[in-house]
């Protein structure tokens, strides 16, 4: 468990963000998934939205996160062009979970193979905790980060994890406590 | 717990909903910015007036104001080209297996980043240079005026006092400090170490940083320092300073110059008698002052040790 204590120490820039609202689930379309496979720009963008978190939370489980937003390029570069190949439009949200996934192997295949731009984006200071605990989740076993990350850090709820990764809710609901438990371990383990 | 875990239903648990504002900023976001509403227009002249004392200040401003400075950035892989970038506040680099990295800012020094290393530029002004090392390890050539340059860790704070050093800290936030030139404050919640150079200083998660030690000390001294330093329980540190008191050699008492501040008050002037034997202080100490808890006339005596120390900066 995290202490007050914990964040003062690091909180020269210690601005917590007000809790965003909760998403509204978003059901794939098939339509829009069968039109975006037909080649309708409008219709990826539809998806992009609905599926970039997904992506980002997944690359942001395992690569660094400077990363993550020219990886998160690739994954739908790649859907864009290999979006023909998908059989079942309602399978769209596990597939493009494991397009991401392979992304992000084969970047830490690839011998050196990250792109650090000139100037990273830093929209706004993160306190220096939170990169701990980031760090802390990345540390874990890769089912529970990823489902962590997405439920801690991207905001979606049990299950929607579930309809956008085609896990069965009870996979995540076992690895979103095990995880958290995990977590529990790795932050207690920082403290007196 | 487990509803509003799962499904965010029932009441937020405090430490969930914790975890999720902290690490929020990371959610991805759309790049797409909305546009403002207009602002009303001002009359002409109310305008000229308020854009003329808007100049002044800016003027005035940018001639007193800390400036905003990036560090300039050389990653170089094992394998293909170097690349160069530059970093500013709020601003990270994250070296990866097989890369190191080296950066440098003309007025405040280098630092040469080894892999698997992540560094957060905290703050990077012309009168603040704050870092945040998560993990990995750093060598630090500052050049900077004191307390100017700052590394934070989860354990602890590494504030330059003129020096060169190298820092280091395990994914367990745990870590090590070794000065090579000059002298470091290393705090945590009020538990301070000097650090001179050639000393190193451990640091656990939980605890902050031990007390300062050279790396040829016996195992004895060391191994009873660390007892001293981060193991619980009164009756083994209570065994563990007396072999660090009886085992120390006359080097040594950088360590139990240190410790006069660290120890209980009632075993300070057994700290004091044994830093005495090694080093006899000099006239100006007083040393009851010392036993009583007033450290500032230890300052000739760290001085007498030839330990070194920007002569603006109050150690004591």
């Amino acid at each position: 468990m995290l202490t007050e204590e914990l964040a003062l120490r690091f909180s020269e820039a210690c601005r917590l963000p007000a809790p965003q609202p909760k998403r509204a689930p978003i059901e794939v379309d098939e339509q829009l998934v069968r039109s975006a496979s037909d080649g309708d720009r409008a219709a990826f963008s539809r998806l992009y939205e609905s599926f970039a978190p997904l992506v980002h939370g997944i690359l942001l489980a395992r690569v660094p996160r400077d990363e993550v937003d020219d990886l998160m390029q690739d994954v739908f570069l790649t859907a864009m062009t290999r979006l023909r190949s998908l059989r079942d439009p309602r399978s769209f949200g596990g597939w493009i979970a494991t397009v991401a996934r392979n992304r992000a192997t084969d970047y830490h295949r690839a011998p050196h193979g990250s792109a650090l731009p000139d100037q990273l984006p830093s929209p706004r200071p993160i306190e220096t905790e939170a990169w701990f605990v980031l760090e802390a989740i990345r540390m874990l076993p890769e089912a529970y980060r990823e489902t962590l990350v997405l439920r801690l850090v991207e905001g979606m709820n049990g299950p929607e994890i579930a309809e956008r990764t085609g896990l069965t809710e009870g996979s995540v609901r076992v690895n979103l406590h095990r995880g958290m438990h995990m977590l529990r371990d790795a932050l207690s383990r920082r403290r007196p | 717990m487990s509803d509003y875990l799962w499904d965010k239903s029932g009441t937020p648990h405090p430490e969930v909903e914790r975890l999720e504002r902290l690490l929020e900023p990371f959610r991805y976001r759309s790049g797409v910015k909305p546009i403002g509403p207009r602002r009303p227009r001002a009359s002409m002249w109310v305008a000229l007036g308020a854009a003329a004392a808007v100049l002044a200040a800016v003027g005035l401003w940018r001639m007193v104001r800390p400036v905003s400075e990036a560090w300039s950035v050389s990653v170089v892989r094992a394998e293909g080209p170097s690349r160069t970038m530059s970093l500013r506040s709020g601003q990270t680099l994250e070296t990866a297996s097989g890369e190191t990295a080296h950066m440098s800012l003309a007025h405040v020094g280098n630092l040469d980043v080894e892999p698997s290393t992540l560094l957060r530029v905290v703050t990077s002004r012309s009168n603040q240079q704050r870092f945040a090392l998560v993990r990995g390890t750093i060598h630090a050539h500052i050049g900077a005026a004191p307390r100017v340059f700052i590394v934070s860790t989860p354990s602890a704070t590494a504030t330059d006092l003129g020096c060169a050093y190298t820092l280091h800290v395990e994914p367990s936030g745990d870590g090590i400090l070794r000065v090579t030139s000059g002298l470091i404050e290393f705090d945590w919640d009020g538990r301070r170490a000097l650090v001179p150079s050639g000393a190193l200083a451990l640091t656990r998660v939980g605890t902050g940083p031990g007390t300062p030690f050279f790396g040829d000390a016996s195992a004895a001294f060391r191994d009873a320092l660390a007892s001293f330093d981060f193991e619980p329980g009164t009756r083994s540190r209570e065994a563990a300073l007396r072999v660090v008191l009886n085992s120390a050699r006359r080097r040594d008492a950088v360590t139990l110059l240190n410790l006069v501040r660290t120890v209980d008050a009632s075993r300070r002037a057994a700290v004091l008698e044994r830093l005495a034997q090694l080093s006899p202080p000099p006239a100006t100490v007083d040393m009851s002052a010392v036993v009583s808890g007033r450290f500032e006339s230890l300052q000739p005596w760290w001085n007498a040790l030839g330990l070194g120390h920007h002569p603006e900066v109050q150690l004591f």
